[in-house]
C-alpha cells in the first residue's frame, strides 16, 4: 500500500513537471512579441488590469490596421502577452523569468520599485528592454542599460505635489503619514528635501504598516499636531481607509495630497464620496486635461471597457505605440530597439516622451484635484531631460 | 528501521535526486529549470519538518521565518560586511539554530495549535523586524546583487548534494537513539519521559536541528535570486510548506522529495488556468490531504490515535499544555 | 493625554477588537465541540463580508435581509464543510495535526477562491446607520460602534442562553465534555460536530457583515485578521466565550494605545510578544477554558 503512495507521488511530480513544459516554445509565425509584467493579483492589483487594458487596446488598434510594417517590407502583428508578477518581489522574478521563456522583443513593467530591483538583473542579462513602472528613483540608477522606466520618478513628481499644495493651498503646516513599504517609503524620502525648498518642515511624520487596518494612533497624533494637511503615500486599502478614517476622526476639512495610487477609483469607493472630495494626486496625464488627444483617448478607453481608470497607470498605451514606431524604423532587432528607446523622442497620446541618460522616458508632470465627481487639472510641468 | 530498509530508502532518495541531476542535461528551458530549482531549495525546508513535525511531532508554522534569518544573515554578511559567501553558508544555519532555539524553548510546555501559534508568532515578528530595519536589511525595498556561491548549473549541482547529505542524514537520524527518542516524543510524551528521554531538550534539539536546515534552505534562496525582500517570507509560505511535508507522508524522506518538487511545480503547470489556477492548486490539495489515509494504509495506521473510537478527536487531545 | 483623547483611542480599540473576539468565539467554539483549532477562522470571516458585499451592495438586499441571507449562506457552508470534509476526518481517526493543516489548506483555497470570484480590489459597503460621525463632547463616535457593540451582545447573549438552556445545547456541551458518553446517550454527534460549524460559520459571517464598513475587503483580508484573533482566543482563553470577548478587547486596545504612546510600526510585534508571553506563563488564557475537562 505503500508503493501506492509512492507511485501515485511520482507519477504527479512527473505529471507536473510536465506540465510546465507543455506552452513554452511553440512553432509560432514571426510576431511582435510583447509581454506585459502587471500586478493581476496583490497589493497593486486595483490598478493592474488598467494597465492591460490600456495595452490590449493599443494592440488591437494597431493589428486591425494589419500590424506594423518592418524596414524589410514584412507587416507583421504585435503579439501581447500579460504575465502576472503578483505585485511582490518574489512573484516579479519568477514573472520575469517567465516572461523572458516566451522570447519577447521588449518587456512591460513590472509595477513595483521592489520588482524592478529584484528581477532587472534578468532582463539585463538577456538583453531584452523593460519599459518599467515604478517611481523609486534608484531603479534607473543601477547601471542598467535595459531598463527604461514609463512613469515619473518620485523625486520630481513629489516637489509638484509640494509645490501644488503651497501655491493652491497655500500649506503651511504639512503632515505627512506613509507606508512601509519600497513605493511610499521612495516618496517620503523625497518629500523631505522637496519641503525643504520650499522652507517648509513637515510639522508630524507617522508610519503605517501594509495591511494595517486601523489608523487611529497615526491620525490622531496629527489631529493633535494641528496640521493643515496630509500628505499621505500607500497602496489602495490604506489610502482608502485613512481618507475616510481622518473624517471619522474629525479631520474632513483637512485636505489629503498623495502620489498616483490615491487615484485608482478603488480608493473613491473605500473613502467614500464626501470624503474623497478634494483629494489632490500627481499623475502622468489627467482625466481633466483639455487636450484633445487625452480626451479622445478616454473616451476611446470608456467605449471599450465602460469603467473608471486611474490616468497614470494606463500609460503602456503609448509604450506599445512607442514599440511599434520603433520596429517600423529598425526592425525586430532588441539592440536597435535598446538604443532607439535610450534617445527616444516620440509624440505619443498622452504626452510627450524623450530619454534622458538614465533611460526616463516621462518628464511630463500633472496634479489634480477631485472636484465635484471629476478631476480638475491643477498644475503642469514638466522636468527637465538631462541626455 | 533495519539497515536493510535503511539502505533501501537511501538508495531510492538517491535515485530521485539522480533523475534531479540528469534532468537539466536533456535541454530544458530556462524557465522550467527555474521551477526545479525552486522545488529543489524547498526540499531543504521539507526536510527540516520531516525531523521537527515527521519525527518529533512539532507543529510549526514558522519555518518561513527561520529561512529569512538564513537568507538574511547570508546576505547581510556578504553585502553589508563583505563576508566570503562560503562563511555565509556556515554563518547562516548557526543564525538560524540560534533563534531556533529561542522559537523552540517554548515547546517544552505548548502542544498542537498552541505551539503553532507560538511560533507563527516568532515567524512574524523576524519578518517585521526585517522590514523595520533598512539601514541592515535594506527594508522594503529588500537586499540587492547579492553575491552567490555559484549561479547557474553549478548552483543547481551544488543544491543537489547538499540536499543529498542532508537526505541522509535525516534518515540516519531516524535510526539513531536521537530519532527514537523524537519518536517516542511524538508518539507520547509522557511515557517517553518516563522511559529517562529529556523531553524538553530532546525537543529544543529538534528545533535546532531544523532550524538550521532551514537557514540553508534559506542560503539558497538568496543565491538563486540575489534578491531578498521580507515579502517572500510570510504566513502564506510556512503554510505551503507544511501543506509539502504532510503531502509527503509527514515523516517520510523521498515523499517530501517529491512533494516539495510537485507543490512547487504545480501553480506553474496550471498557469495556462490563468484567472482559476490557484483555486484548482488548493482544491487539489485539499482533496490529497482529505484522502491521504486512502493512499497510505500503513502511514495511517502509525498515525491513528489511540483512543479513536470516539467520533470525535478524543478528549485527551484538548489537553494541550503539559503542567 | 485628555480623558477625551483616552476615551477616542479606547473606542477605537474596542471597535477593532469586537472583531478580533468574533473570529475568537468561532475558534473557541470548534475548539469545544471538536478539539479542533481552526485557522482559517479568519478567512471565513472574511467570505461572510463578502457575500454580505454582493447581497446588500450589489443587489441591493434590504440589509436585514442581506443580513440573514449572508448568516444563512455561510452556515449552510459550515454544515457542508462538516459534514463532507471535516468530520469524516475526524472519524477516520486522522492524526489532529492533519486535520489543522487541513484548516490551514482551507484558508488557501478560500484565499483563491475570493480573489476567483469578486476579484483583487479593495472593495467596501456602506455601514447600516451612515457613515457620518457623530460628536460627543470632544469624543467622536462612528454610528456602527454601537450597532456592533448591540450585535456581539445580543449574539453572546443567544449563545450562552442557548448553550445552557436548550437541548441542542446541552447535547453539545454533552458532546464536547464526552463524546463517547453523548453518543451512547443517543446524541447524534456527526450531527452536532455539523451544527458547531455551522455556528462557527453563522458568527464567522456576522463578523465579516460587521468588520466590512471599518476595514476594506480584501482577499487576504482573513489572515491578517486571523493572526491577531489567534491571539485574542489564547490570550483570553481557548474554549471560553468570555475569553474570546476579553481577550479580543485586550488586542484590540493593547493595538491602539502602543501605536499611540510608543510607535505604531511595532504594534503587531507587541501583541505577540504578549501572545508569547502568555503561551509561557498562563497557556490556559485568562479565563480557562470552562466547558472541556482535562482528562
Amino acid at each position: 500500500m505503500k508503493r501506492c503512495k509512492w507511485l501515485l507521488e511520482l507519477s504527479l511530480s512527473v505529471f507536473f513537471a510536465g506540465l510546465t513544459f507543455v506552452g513554452c516554445q511553440s512553432n509560432q509565425p514571426k510576431s511582435i512579441k510583447i509581454v506585459h509584467l502587471a500586478p493581476l493579483t496583490g497589493s497593486a492589483s486595483s490598478y493592474g488590469s488598467f494597465g492591460v487594458n490600456a495595452a490590449k487596446m493599443a494592440v488591437e488598434e494597431i493589428n486591425s490596421k494589419g500590424g506594423v510594417k518592418l524596414p524589410d517590407g514584412r507587416q507583421l502583428k504585435i503579439e501581447y502577452t500579460e504575465v502576472d508578477e503578483t505585485s511582490n518581489s518574489a512573484g516579479a522574478i519568477e514573472g520575469t523569468k517567465k516572461a523572458i521563456s516566451l522570447d519577447p522583443l521588449v518587456i512591460l513593467g513590472p509595477n513595483r520599485s521592489g520588482g524592478v530591483l529584484a528581477a532587472e538583473k534578468l532582463w539585463k542579462d538577456a538583453k531584452i528592454p523593460a519599459l518599467t513602472d515604478a517611481t523609486s528613483a534608484q531603479t534607473t540608477r543601477l547601471g542598467n542599460p535595459y531598463t527604461f522606466r514609463m512613469q515619473i520618478s518620485s523625486e520630481y513628481w513629489i516637489p509638484l505635489l509640494v509645490k501644488t499644495g503651497i501655491e493652491k493651498y497655500n500649506v503651511k503646516r504639512p503632515a505627512v503619514i506613509y507606508g512601509l513599504n519600497d513605493y511610499s517609503k521612495a516618496n517620503w524620502v523625497a518629500t523631505e528635501p522637496a519641503m525643504a525648498k520650499f522652507n517648509l518642515k513637515p510639522v508630524i511624520v507617522q508610519t503605517f504598516n501594509d495591511n494595517d487596518q486601523d489608523f487611529s494612533a497615526q491620525l490622531l497624533a496629527i489631529k493633535k499636531s494641528g496640521a493643515d494637511s496630509i500628505f499621505l503615500y500607500g497602496y489602495t486599502p490604506e489610502v482608502g481607509k485613512i481618507t475616510r478614517q481622518r473624517s471619522e476622526l474629525g479631520m474632513k476639512n483637512i485636505p489629503i495630497f498623495s502620489e498616483r495610487a490615491a487615484s485608482v477609483p478603488s480608493v473613491f469607493d473605500l473613502a467614500g464620496k464626501e470624503n474623497y472630495e478634494g483629494m489632490v494626486t500627481t499623475t502622468t496625464m489627467s482625466q481633466g486635461d483639455p487636450d484633445p488627444k487625452i480626451q479622445e483617448f478616454i473616451k476611446k478607453y470608456d467605449a471599450k471597457y465602460h469603467e473608471a481608470f486611474s490616468a497614470s497607470h494606463v500609460i503602456h498605451y503609448d509604450s506599445v505605440y512607442i514599440v511599434a514606431d520603433l520596429v517600423s524604423k529598425v526592425g525586430l532587432d532588441r539592440e536597435k530597439i535598446r538604443q532607439e528607446l535610450a534617445k527616444l523622442d516620440y509624440q505619443g497620446a498622452m504626452g510627450h516622451y524623450v530619454a534622458d541618460k538614465e533611460g526616463n522616458l516621462v518628464h511630463h508632470m500633472r496634479t489634480q484635484v477631485w472636484k465635484d465627481n471629476q478631476w480638475v487639472m491643477l498644475m503642469s510641468e514638466n522636468y527637465p531631460v538631462e541626455r | 528501521m533495519s539497515r536493510l530498509a535503511y539502505l533501501k530508502r537511501i538508495g531510492l532518495t538517491g535515485g530521485i535526486l539522480l533523475v534531479l541531476a540528469l534532468i537539466p542535461l536533456t535541454g530544458v528551458p530556462a524557465y522550467q529549470f527555474y521551477v526545479l530549482e525552486r522545488g529543489l531549495q524547498n526540499v531543504l525546508v521539507v526536510l527540516s519538518l520531516v525531523i521537527l513535525l515527521g519525527y518529533t511531532g512539532q507543529l510549526s508554522l514558522g519555518q518561513a521565518g527561520l529561512v529569512a534569518v538564513g537568507a538574511y544573515t547570508y546576505g547581510i554578511l556578504c553585502v553589508n560586511y563583505g563576508l566570503s559567501p562560503w562563511l555565509g553558508l556556515v554563518a547562516a544555519p548557526l543564525a538560524a539554530g540560534l533563534v531556533g532555539v529561542v522559537v523552540g524553548f517554548p515547546s517544552f510546555k505548548l502542544k498542537g495549535p498552541f505551539l503553532a501559534v507560538n511560533t507563527l508568532a516568532f515567524s512574524e515578528i523576524v519578518r517585521i523586524l526585517i522590514l523595520n530595519n533598512e539601514k541592515v536589511t535594506g527594508g522594503p525595498f529588500g537586499l540587492n546583487r547579492i553575491p552567490a556561491i555559484a549561479t547557474g548549473l553549478p548552483l543547481y549541482y551544488f543544491m543537489l548534494v547538499v540536499a543529498f547529505l542532508a537526505a541522509v542524514a535525516t534518515l540516519r537520524l531516524s535510526r539513531s537513539h536521537i530519532g527514537l527518542a523524537l519518536k517516542a516524543i511524538r508518539e507520547d510524551e509522557v511515557a517517553a519521559e518516563a522511559m529517562g528521554v529529556n523531553v524538553r531538550n530532546y525537543k529544543l534539539l529538534a528545533f535546532v536541528i531544523s532550524s538550521a536546515l532551514a537557514g540553508v534552505s534559506g542560503v539558497f534562496f538568496a543565491n538563486m535570486a540575489g534578491y531578498l525582500n521580507p515579502d517572500s517570507f510570510t504566513f502564506n509560505e510556512s503554510s505551503t510548506y507544511l501543506l509539502m511535508v504532510v503531502l509527503g507522508g509527514m515523516d517520510n524522506v523521498a515523499g517530501g522529495i517529491l512533494s516539495s518538487l510537485a507543490v512547487t511545480s504545480l501553480p506553474e503547470a496550471l498557469r495556462f488556468m490563468s484567472r482559476s489556477r490557484m483555486v484548482v492548486y488548493s482544491l487539489i490539495l485539499l482533496l490529497v490531504l482529505r484522502y491521504t489515509n486512502v493512499l497510505n494504509l500503513a502511514y495511517l495506521k502509525r498515525m491513528m490515535r489511540r483512543r479513536h473510537r470516539t467520533p470525535c478527536a478524543s478528549t485527551a487531545e484538548q489537553d494541550q499544555v503539559n503542567p | 493625554m485628555g480623558f477625551e483623547a483616552i476615551l477616542q483611542i479606547l473606542i477605537q480599540g474596542l471597535n477593532m477588537g469586537l472583531i478580533y473576539a468574533l473570529a475568537a468565539l468561532g475558534i473557541s467554539l470548534i475548539w469545544n465541540a471538536t478539539g479542533l483549532f481552526n485557522f482559517a477562522q479568519g478567512d471565513l470571516l472574511t467570505v461572510g463580508g463578502y457575500v454580505m458585499l454582493s447581497t446588500f451592495s450589489h443587489w441591493a438586499l434590504p440589509y436585514p435581509f442581506a443580513f440573514l441571507f449572508t448568516c444563512g449562506v455561510m452556515g449552510l457552508a459550515g454544515y457542508l464543510l462538516s459534514q463532507g470534509y471535516f468530520f469524516p476526518m475526524f472519524s477516520q481517526g486522522l492524526h489532529p495535526d492533519i486535520i489543522v493543516i487541513g484548516t490551514i489548506a482551507l484558508t488557501v483555497l478560500v484565499q483563491n477562491g475570493i480573489l476567483l470570484l469578486w476579484g483583487p480590489q479593495a472593495q467596501r459597503f456602506s455601514a447600516p446607520f451612515g457613515d457620518s460621525p457623530v460628536h460627543v463632547g470632544q469624543v467622536i463616535l462612528m454610528p456602527y460602534y454601537l450597532w456592533n457593540i448591540a450585535i456581539v451582545v445580543v449574539l453572546v447573549g443567544l449563545l450562552q442562553v442557548f448553550f445552557k438552556k436548550s437541548i441542542l445545547g446541552i447535547a453539545m456541551r454533552a458532546v464536547a465534555q464526552r463524546p463517547v458518553t453523548a453518543s451512547l446517550m443517543g446524541v447524534r454527534v456527526n450531527h452536532l460536530v455539523a451544527l458547531t460549524f455551522l455556528l462557527a460559520t453563522g458568527l464567522a459571517a456576522v463578523g465579516g457583515i460587521l468588520i466590512a464598513p471599518v476595514i476594506p475587503l480584501i482577499p487576504e483580508m482573513g489572515g491578517l485578521v486571523a493572526l491577531k484573533a489567534f491571539a485574542a482566543v489564547l490570550i483570553g482563553g481557548l474554549g471560553s466565550f468570555a475569553g474570546a470577548l476579553i481577550g479580543g478587547a485586550i488586542v484590540g486596545i493593547a493595538e491602539v494605545v502602543f501605536a499611540t504612546l510608543v510607535v505604531s510600526t511595532y504594534k503587531d510585534v507587541f501583541i505577540f510578544a504578549i501572545l508569547i508571553a502568555f503561551l509561557l506563563l498562563r497557556p490556559r488564557g485568562i479565563f480557562s477554558a470552562e466547558i472541556s475537562e482535562k482528562v
